[in-house]
């Protein structure tokens, strides 16, 4: 018994673990979503600012005015919070970074995973354009490093927002559902109801229930309510007659005796062998008898009006203990 | 009682830091020799004026030209006039107010006939080219009101911008324009006021300028000490200065086990200058055969083993630039003949750690090949006035871009330019230099950059020794120390602080 739920309860908590899941799933899919299209975003972005760059940097670097090349890279990078090096025979030839870099050897950085057109290390995207023209033998490189920090905030932050709306919408449907879940409950109570009021044999009036199922199961009831009744008179009178024709037979038995008995006394009041003494106790024994029988005859019809009522009062339904039913009546 | 607080108050000398907390001491090969801008023409002064001084416009880090006592300015559409609108509420040192007025006074003092930085001004319309300008009312430079100034120009030129931002065009207060002596005092604008000179022990204190626009300066003082290389490394090891950038280190001295090592490039180029006003290099044979003798490579290799093969007069990173592709120069020993008999004194820098090394170094190159060569370590101060009077035959000296534009690096070889150590007087030269000023087309005058490179190099007026990489000892006690692309002079102090629980330590972490 102690295993026992609620079906309210079973129902809310077998949504439980696939609320969850969805809640995690769509999490995870939007927020893997939104990573994509920003890092897609981020890098596209990127290449379009140094293909734009690139024609007139190639210029400066032909004129070697590194002067101007880092006042526009700079510019640049202050708008994007990034940073741009240009790299011109393996040495840093421009970079919006530390000035120290200038003219020293270009140290490649450690690339961990290369995805969308785009170079990743721990905590930044890079992003490389070549410059060179078709008739030049060599060619420079523009680097774009951008920061994965404010992507990966971004990205957690729409994770969390997520999650949160995903939850509160769970919450708000988990509620919807249990409102649903108790109305839905509704007429199953009101089953329940009509099957306790059958057993308790109410007179409460029986209220039609919407569920066409449930409707169903509650007409089958009553139905079988009403046939129960019919066959509970018919075995309550079934039941009757047998108890009638059992007095009878007593009454019959009960009889034998005393009208054999009246039979004689009459026939010793008749015979001439017996003699007037004789003849004068029959005689005063015959209405005793007579006595004996007109009780016995009430007696057994006490019996048989009592016994008919008892017949009609017993409850199919409810039957009495180990099934007999009880004949108190005639040891009266 | 007496003899005890004399005891205390020595002691308490005695174990005194180097450097008070928050006095910053700077090394230089020389102090000042001028505080006046107009005059200016060597890395001392111009250093020492940018800390003094503002100017209209300034150089960051990185060379973008940034507003300084301007707070914004524009150019007219014919890129003929410039007006520049001054920042409020700005002061001199003395509390004055700086408005237009002065500007234009500062701006015109350069063009007159004493100036010797008026090449870079002579674009301005109504300015002599030739001998410059004193009657200012016929300058194009004017006050439109208290706080707008108007510059016009002959002709459209860009560059004309970095000369704003520069050493040179500094703003002084007009109200000492009859004032003989003002320049052993000066007042400028700047982070720092003029505090003294103390020329016994070869210093100069300068202190923060509190009403500075840019707010106070973090540290309180800077002294300027002068001193050779070697002095200075002694005093760095001991924390007695902070910063060495006037010394060009070779990066594997043993100073900067006891600092921090930054370096940066810069862009200048280390050069022998010959003069074509003296014998034997007024023959342009003579200097031919001199440079192609003279070990350029293995001078380079020996002292600044970090340094770029100069293959050009225009540092990298300029137009004008060349590389190795476009001239070779290899020392070549070179015929008897050709070798001049005259004695030939080289002059360099006393104050260089290796001076001795190099004396040795090239006279043995150069008499090795039969020249007759005397190399001559000569004071700073000695070896500028001999470089202005144009007496020395040749000298060492590091070439260094004012500004960022290989125009002002070039003119310096123009005939009618008072400037010319050389005493070069090629007309082709001086007419490639005029045509690239004023070619728009950045390809176009890169290409005449490189001509009149390459002309230049047939002339044979330089031997290009290296590009420098600059290596800065700093002491470990200061943050903020940020190098300056271009030249130590625009190093910005402003930026700069004193860690002062390292200075108590000694300058160590």
């Amino acid at each position: 018994m102690s295993d026992q739920i609620s079906i309210f309860k079973y129902v809310h908590k077998s949504q439980t673990v696939l609320r969850w899941t969805i809640t995690l799933l769509i999490t995870l899919a939007i927020s893997l979503a939104f990573a994509t299209m920003n890092l897609s975003g981020q890098i596209s972005s990127s290449k379009k600012i140094l293909n734009a760059l690139s024609p007139y940097i190639m210029t400066q670097v032909e004129v070697n005015d590194r002067i101007e090349i880092n006042r526009i890279l700079n510019s640049v990078t202050k708008a994007e919070d990034s940073k741009l090096v240009l790299v011109k025979d393996g040495k840093v030839f421009s970079t919006t970074d530390a000035t120290l870099e200038l003219d020293l050897p270009f140290s490649a950085p450690l690339i961990k995973l290369q995805l969308l057109d785009g170079l990743f290390t721990n905590n930044e995207i890079i992003v490389i354009n070549t410059l060179k023209r078709n008739d030049s033998s060599s060619a420079s490189e523009l680097y774009l490093y951008s920061p994965l920090t404010p992507i990966i905030k971004k990205t957690v932050g729409i994770m969390a927002i997520t999650i949160l709306t995903s939850i509160l919408i769970s919450i708000l449907v988990s509620f919807r559902t249990r409102r649903a879940l108790r109305k839905a409950l509704q007429p199953l109570s009101q089953l329940h109801d009509e099957i306790r009021n059958l057993k308790s044999n109410s007179t409460d009036a029986s209220m039609p229930i919407k569920i066409k199922e449930l409707e169903d199961i509650r007409q089958t009831i009553i139905s079988t309510r009403d046939e129960l009744e019919i066959a509970n008179e018919k075995i309550a009178k079934q039941k009757a007659k047998e108890l009638n024709a059992e007095s009878y037979k007593r009454l019959i038995h009960d009889l034998h005796n005393p009208v054999a008995a009246l039979r004689q006394m009459v026939r010793i009041q008749t015979s001439p062998d017996v003699d007037d003494e004789s003849k004068q106790e029959a005689l005063e024994s015959v209405p005793v008898i007579a006595e004996e029988i007109l009780q016995q005859v009430t007696a057994a019809k006490k019996n048989l009006e009592n016994e008919s009522n008892n017949f009609d009062e017993v409850d199919l339904r409810n039957p009495p203990i180990s099934g007999k039913l009880s004949l108190q009546i005639l040891n009266n | 009682m007496l003899k005890l607080f004399f005891t205390f108050l020595i002691t308490l000398i005695w174990i005194s830091p180097p450097c008070s907390a928050n006095t910053y001491v700077k090394s230089m090969y020389s102090l000042p020799l001028t505080f006046d801008p107009i005059k200016m023409n060597d890395v001392a002064s111009l250093a020492a004026a940018n800390l003094i001084y503002d100017g209209l416009l300034k150089f960051s880090p990185s060379l973008e030209i940034q507003e300084a006592l301007a707070e914004s300015w524009s150019t007219s559409t014919d890129g003929k006039t410039l007006t520049f609108k001054l920042r409020p509420d700005i002061k001199f040192h003395d509390g004055t107010p700086i408005t237009a007025d002065d500007v234009v006074y500062s701006l015109a003092r350069a063009v007159t006939p004493e100036s010797t930085v008026r090449k870079y001004y002579d674009c301005i319309q109504g300015v002599d080219e030739k001998n410059g300008t004193q009657d200012i009312s016929k300058v194009g430079i004017r006050a439109k009101d208290f706080r707008t100034v108007e510059i016009k120009l002959k002709n459209p030129f860009p560059a004309f911008i970095s000369i704003l931002a520069g050493a040179t065009a500094k703003i002084l207060p007009m109200k000492y324009k009859d004032t003989k002596a003002f320049f052993d005092s000066p007042v400028g604008s700047g982070a720092f006021r003029f505090s003294s000179t103390d020329t016994a022990n070869k210093k100069m204190t300068l202190e923060a300028f509190d009403s500075y626009y840019q707010g106070r300066s973090k540290l309180d003082k800077m002294v300027l000490v002068e001193s050779s290389e070697v002095e200075a490394i002694k005093m760095a090891r001991k924390n007695e200065v902070l910063d060495l950038v006037s010394w060009p280190l070779n990066p594997k001295d043993p100073v900067f086990q006891s600092g921090k090592k930054i370096t940066s490039p810069v862009t200048a180029t280390w050069i022998i200058g010959l003069n074509t006003k003296v014998a034997p290099f007024n023959s342009l044979e003579a200097r031919k055969a001199f440079k192609k003798t003279l070990d350029n490579e293995g001078f380079r290799k020996k002292f600044y083993p970090d340094a770029y093969q100069a293959f050009g007069y225009i540092p990298p990173g300029l137009p004008g630039y060349i590389d190795g592709t476009y001239i070779k120069t290899v020392p070549t020993k070179s015929s008897r003949s050709k070798v001049v008999k005259q004695k030939i004194t080289i002059v360099i820098p006393q104050e260089l750690s290796d001076a001795n090394e190099m004396k040795a170094f090239l006279e043995d190159n150069l008499k090795g090949n039969g020249w007759n060569v005397d190399v001559v370590p000569m004071a700073w101060d000695k070896l500028m006035e001999g470089y202005a009077k144009k007496k020395h035959q040749a000298f060492l000296v590091s070439m260094n871009m004012d500004y960022p534009d290989a125009e002002f690096l070039l003119r310096n070889f123009e005939s009618n330019n008072p400037d010319n150590f050389s005493g070069l007087n090629n007309k082709k030269l001086d007419a490639l230099i005029a045509s690239s000023r004023n070619e728009t087309d950045k390809v176009k005058r890169a290409t005449l950059y490189k001509e009149t490179i390459k002309l230049l190099d047939d002339s044979s007026v330089t031997i290009n020794l290296f590009h420098p990489r600059s290596n800065y000892w700093i002491s470990n006690c200061v943050n903020g120390f940020n190098p300056n692309v271009l030249s130590e002079v625009y190093i910005d102090y402003t930026k700069v602080s004193i860690d002062e629980a390292c200075m108590k330590n000694g300058g160590k972490i």
